[in-house]
């Protein structure tokens, strides 16, 4: 649309008019194929479950649990502290929770979903990833100085971050792998001792790679350079309240959702210490140990 | 050990691992169909086993072909016997009801490819390494396990036979687009995907798409419109190689055969030929060529190469473009020049060359960036501070070149090395002034860089070991075949091209016609005419060449024609300012032969020519340029006759099926050679004098190479290849 801002006259705006189609009505979708390798970040996504070989049913059964986990936690009010509702036209009724979470869906309806980015042989589907949707999400960060000038007691406190790019052809969607290890080594805070984790799913397949090259020793010593396995990830303690797989992907809202997720969970469920990641575009990974 | 093992996996498939013992890539060999038939009865007899998936144990190379040693030297029996069972063992594949699924990765070559085409499916991965081809040909053999028949059956005939004919070399993308492979994965997961396949395959839930060949192949399933499109390419053959090369005549002839008759009496045809060709000279003289590129590959002993880290380039011409081209892929590359118009045309090129391959699938764009913004075009020559290595390719012109080295020194540190890339200029002259002339080597590139697969490294008197070794290094990482050759006039290649230059232009002096002298030499086996060759060189470098040369050995009755400096004085350069022997027009549709360029006969006495006998034109060009070696080999300019025939095939273009010069020798005899050029010289003057190591030679009755036929597989595993195509250029 750049040429609108080259009209001037009435004249002109018809004739802008006249060049656009229905097409061009339709808000864009985010383009989401990477820029240094032409891949999107489902075929990145199927690259992913294929070079780890990630069955399909366990990235079903992953985004169930998701769905399940969600729904559970909507039901039972846990996010009600945390959403704002909003009214969007038409009806400006309230919207309370997130519209997308199912609740009812079941390991057969996934399976019956077929893949999406490889017709033939892939794993990766609609069901397992996860959706764009509209959202914002805010949270409030200051200096440690900043708070007790301002008199105002900190919800959580970030001990840690890391920041890591990895290759975008064969590691897109890992950031996680090599940032997590980062922050807890800068934390100095052992993975056994995290009570908290907020994992962004973007596809299932990321989530669970993640869980399982940490507890993988040989992957651990070669790409880590590490003595050994980093250790085990209790799935349990893993996106509690579901994930991005029922709740959505807001792009540029997804990181506030997780770290205010995290905070609130820490705080129901009596942790010390959360860690908050994701992956980004790029082959990023950030992640970050809270704590209460 | 063994080649193969089989290994069940929970759900039916049954995977075939393929692992050459010692060796770093998969090769075919006798041993291996030996273990092949028992394996296939065990898939078959297991009730476990539903489907197969056959795949490398090798990183990045499915397999590489059949193993070299093995067939060299084979008599004609034993090679179509090995052609049997190949045949023996993949028919078996092809009927299994059990499907068989071919996993690729990385190169598919020859043999590679014949298993996988009987296979039931094939599933390659969409990586750069991915390669398909039938490179036998230009080892002057042809595909015997079956390729003549099943590659034209799959993907039909108008795309098989540039493959056969050929070797041209095809990418998974491209492969897939043509039904030569049935689904592209990622490199990981490559099994599993092809176990999901192979059940699909097994219980019918998957159908492959054979539907991808061109609807102009439909015609082609009528007799006589097939012969006519077989004799179309037959009619190719001929004009491309002459009637040199048989391989890709017997190719045509199999295929043919098996079209007509069915894939039984095709596959005979293919054992019988294979037989023949196997123990030809013309072969032999390629697999030698390719086992010559494969060894010059090795490092030699003694000082080990430095790491280049950064490499500078000084001149963004035809050649500092070239040169920047096949390095961007090693590390970050300066490329200077004084003028900001050439180093943008450079620099838009370099572009277009890096997108072109992304487009050919030969380059993800991740690798392009990387090489791109690891691209600095500058035209200052501090930016050139931190290279390793600094390669020139400025105007040929001493004092220039003297002036950019002294400029370079006092940028760069004291362990890069200084390359010059001058095609004729004496290493030592260059490097005369030089404060450290240690570091100052010549790196001869050929043009177009690109496309020329050889490198001449020139040593000078004071140029250390470390700096040729970091020199030869390079050259062999940018993908060249390298040759390392003693300072002098003209170093090897050039000198040997001067003589043969030279006498093009005293036959045209003497009266002959320019299209017959080109003939003759193309009836040879160069690739070009050397009249044509002028032209693409340019009259002006080459009547400096001759010219300089000519005063260097005049002593031995080297002549320069006088006819040089009279082109050049009227303005003749060649193609490039479409002033030359033959005319350039623009608008000269493709494919259509030059014609002669009416006006130049004038310097040469006139329109009216004489006939030759093509012989005599032969001789008199071939066997100065053989002398030349001769003579190169006698002063220890290049080091072995191996060096030698490698550099003239590669960098000259002297026949490939005729071995290079020292191969030449061998097989005409020295004796014979010398009495011819007795001969020539009573005829024509002394410079026909054979060199006196020729004339020991004949005398003693000996030959450059010994009688063995092929040298040993060394003990390094990393040393014997397989059938790879690489860099070879293909004779049809
Ligand atoms: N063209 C061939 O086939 C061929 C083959 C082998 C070797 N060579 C040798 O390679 C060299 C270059 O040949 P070319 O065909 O590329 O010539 P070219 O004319 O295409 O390129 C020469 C480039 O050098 C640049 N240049 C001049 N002075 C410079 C300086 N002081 N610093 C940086 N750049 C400078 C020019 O601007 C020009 O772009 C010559 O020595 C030639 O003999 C050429």
């Amino acid at each position: 649309m750049i040429q609108s801002q080259k009209a001037k006259g009435v004249l002109d705006y018809v004739r802008l008019l006249q060049g656009l189609s229905l097409k061009d009505l339709v808000p864009d979708t985010p383009a989401i194929a990477e820029f240094s390798t032409g891949l999107t970040m489902g075929q990145s996504a199927e690259r992913l479950a294929k070079g780890l070989g990630l069955t399909r049913r366990e990235q079903d059964t992953w985004a169930l649990k998701s769905h399940q986990k969600a729904a559970t936690a909507t039901e039972a009010g846990l996010y009600r502290g945390q959403v704002v509702p909003a009214r969007v036209p038409p009806s400006f009724a309230a919207i309370e929770s997130d519209n997308g979470v199912r609740g009812d869906t079941t390991l057969g309806k996934l399976s019956s979903l077929p893949p999406a980015f490889d017709r033939s042989f892939g794993t990766v589907t609609a069901g397992n990833s996860s959706f764009l949707t509209d959202g914002a999400a805010a949270c409030l960060l200051m200096s440690a100085e900043k708070a007790e000038a301002l008199e105002v007691s900190p919800l959580a406190r970030v001990v840690s971050m890391s920041l890591v790019a990895m290759d975008p052809l064969e590691e897109l969607l890992l950031g996680p792998v090599l940032s997590v290890p980062e922050a807890l080594d800068a934390a100095d805070a052992p993975l056994g001792e995290v009570g908290v984790w907020e994992v962004h799913e973007a596809f299932a397949a990321p989530a669970l790679a993640l869980l399982k090259l940490l507890a993988d020793k040989a992957y651990c010593q070669e790409r880590l350079g590490r003595k050994g396995a980093l250790g085990k990830i209790d799935p349990k303690k893993v996106n509690a309240w579901g994930g991005s797989l029922a709740l959505g992907h807001p792009f540029g809202a997804t990181g506030a959702r997780l770290v205010t997720t995290c905070v609130e969970r820490m705080e129901r469920e009596g942790a010390a210490l959360g860690v908050v990641t994701t992956c980004a575009a790029g082959a990023l990974g950030h992640a970050m140990v809270l704590a209460r | 050990m063994r080649s193969l093992t089989l290994k069940k996996r929970g759900d039916g498939v049954a995977v075939l691992l393929f692992d050459t013992p010692k060796r770093p890539v998969n090769v075919l060999s006798g041993q291996m169909l030996e273990e092949a038939g028992p394996l296939m009865k065990e898939i078959q007899d297991d009730d476990e086993i539903v489907a197969c998936v056959l795949v490398s144990g090798k990183p990045d190379s499915f397999i590489a072909g059949a193993d070299l040693d093995e067939v060299v030297g084979m008599a004609a029996e034993d090679a179509e016997a090995i052609s049997r069972g190949a045949h023996e063992w993949l028919d078996l594949v092809e009927k299994s009801r059990k499907p068989f699924v071919a996993a690729i990765h990385g190169v598919a070559l020859g043999g590679g490819l014949e298993v996988a085409l009987a296979c039931h499916y094939r599933i390659a991965s969409d990586h750069p390494k991915t390669v398909l081809a039938l490179p036998e040909v230009m080892l002057g053999v042809l595909p015997a396990a079956g390729g003549t028949q099943r590659l034209p059956r799959l993907i039909g005939l108008q795309r098989a036979l540039p493959m056969l004919l050929t070797g041209k070399r095809v990418r998974a993308a491209q492969a897939y687009r043509h039904g030569l492979v049935d689904a592209l994965t990622s490199p990981g997961g490559l099994v599993e995907t092809a176990a999901k396949a192979a059940l699909g395959l097994a219980n019918g839930t998957l159908k492959p798409n054979r539907d991808k060949q061109p609807f102009t192949e439909k015609p082609l399933a009528l007799p006589p419109l097939r012969a006519y499109a077989l004799g179309k390419a037959r009619d190719e053959v001929m004009k491309k190689t002459r009637g040199l090369y048989p391989a890709p005549l017997e190719i045509l002839a199999c295929v043919e055969k098996g079209l007509a008759d069915g894939m039984e009496a095709g596959q005979e045809e293919e054992a019988v030929r294979f037989g023949r060709l196997v123990g030809s000279e013309g072969s032999k003289n390629l697999i030698r060529l390719f086992d010559a590129m494969t060894a010059l590959k090795k490092a030699p002993k003694g000082d080990p190469p430095r790491p280049v880290k950064r490499l500078g380039v000084l001149g963004a011409g035809l050649m500092g473009e070239g040169i920047a081209a096949v390095s961007m892929g090693l590390g970050p590359v300066v490329l200077k020049d004084v003028s900001d118009e050439g180093l943008s045309r450079a620099t838009k090129n370099l572009r277009r060359g890096l997108d072109r391959r992304v487009r050919s699938g030969g380059l993800t764009r991740l690798d392009r960036d990387r090489q791109w913004y690891g691209l600095r075009p500058t035209t200052r020559s501090a930016d050139l501070a931190g290279c390793d290595l600094v390669i020139e390719a400025v105007f040929e012109d001493l004092e220039l070149k003297r002036k950019v080295l002294a400029e370079i020194e006092g940028i760069i540190g004291p362990d890069a090395v200084f390359a010059t890339n001058t095609s004729a200029l004496p290493i030592a002259r260059i490097a005369a002034k030089a404060k450290r002339p240690e570091r100052v080597v010549g790196m001869h590139y050929f043009s177009p860089v690109p496309k020329m697969p050889l490198l001449e490294i020139v040593v000078a008197e004071k140029t250390a070991p470390w700096a040729v070794a970091t020199a030869r290094a390079f050259g062999v990482a940018q993908g060249k075949t390298v040759i390392v050759v003693k300072d002098g006039p003209g170093f090897y290649t050039t000198r040997i091209l001067g003589p043969f230059i030279n006498e093009a232009v005293v036959l045209l002096d003497e009266g002959a016609a320019i299209p017959a002298l080109d003939a003759a030499l193309l009836v040879f086996g160069f690739p070009v005419g050397p009249v044509a060759l002028l032209d693409e060189v340019g009259i002006d470098v080459a009547a400096h060449v001759s010219k300089d040369l000519g005063r260097e050995f005049a002593a031995r009755g080297a002549a320069p024609s006088g006819t040089f400096t009279q082109l050049f004085d009227a303005g003749y350069r060649g193609r490039k300012n479409g002033k030359g022997f033959y005319l350039y027009p623009k608008d000269r549709p493709s494919g259509r032969a030059k014609e002669v360029n009416p006006e130049v006969y004038s310097f040469f006495g006139g329109a009216s020519r004489e006939a030759m006998v093509a012989g005599d034109l032969v001789d008199r060009l071939a066997l100065l340029m053989v002398n030349e070696a001769v003579w190169c080999l006698s002063e220890g300019i290049v080091a072995s006759p191996r060096d030698g025939d490698a550099g003239a095939i590669l960098g000259l273009g002297f026949p490939p099926l005729r071995g290079g010069p020292f191969r030449y020798v061998d097989a005409v005899g020295a004796g014979a050679i010398v009495e011819r050029m007795g001969e020539l010289a009573e005829l024509h003057g002394p410079r026909f004098n054979p060199a006196p190591m020729l004339a020991e030679l004949a005398r003693k009755g000996k030959r450059f190479y010994s009688g063995r036929r092929r040298p040993q597989p060394a003990p390094d595993p990393q040393s014997r290849r397989g059938m790879s195509g690489a860099g070879l250029s293909a004779p049809a």
